[in-house]
């Protein structure tokens, strides 16, 4: 599914909305989430779940594509933990 | 990794100022964005979001695992987990902002 297609889904959830002010609505959720995360912070939807960065040390790799030894630098993720109600839905 | 915690309430100011909306309905409409994610996890569909990531579900078999407390053996039963991919854009522009923060 696509955010366009969320979108739809959610107009009807949403009546008293358009589907551009839905649609500007979740690309600003998502924006927002990028730039916290972009400065290093936390985000916490309890329910959810949270997003947080995760720092990987530098190691030794291989280039797939020749078999190369090279050399991984530490780096930053992003990391997405689900939340207990998320899972429990999920379940149930 | 480092200080603070975002939380409903701080994304909800955002939105408010990006949308005009009010302080109710702000708050309110982020619920409903999760709360639809959720639904549309549940029936085992994936979510993309461009220049953002992917929210997907999956299913997992039964295993054998151990209490790490007790060392027992215990069989841990099947279940579905939720997951989130990255993408490729998010993930460079965190790691770049991060590192010349440092610097």
């Amino acid at each position: 599914m696509t955010r366009a297609e969320l979108v739809v889904r959610l107009s009807s959830k949403m009546p008293d909305k358009s589907n551009h002010e839905i649609e500007k609505i979740v690309a600003a959720l998502f924006e927002e989430i990028s730039h916290t995360l972009e400065k290093g912070h936390r985000i916490e939807l309890r329910g959810f779940g949270s997003f947080f960065i995760k720092k990987r040390g530098e190691r030794r790799g291989v280039d797939p594509r020749n078999g190369d030894k090279i050399h991984i630098d530490s780096h930053h993720v992003p990391v997405f933990r689900p939340g207990r109600v998320l899972l429990q839905t999920l379940n149930s | 990794m480092s200080g603070k915690t975002v939380t409903r309430v701080h994304l909800s100011q955002a939105l408010r100022k990006k949308t005009g909306l009010s302080r109710k309905e702000s708050l309110g409409s982020i619920e409903a964005v999760l709360n639809e994610i959720v639904m549309v996890l549940k029936e085992d569909k994936s979510i993309k979001i461009p220049l953002f990531g992917v929210f997907f579900a999956r299913q997992k078999k039964e295993r054998m695992g151990r209490n790490p407390k007790t060392l027992k053996d215990a069989v841990i039963s099947a279940r579905k987990v939720a997951g989130f991919r990255v993408s490729r854009l998010m993930k460079d522009r965190i790691d770049l902002s991060l590192k010349k923060k440092k610097h």
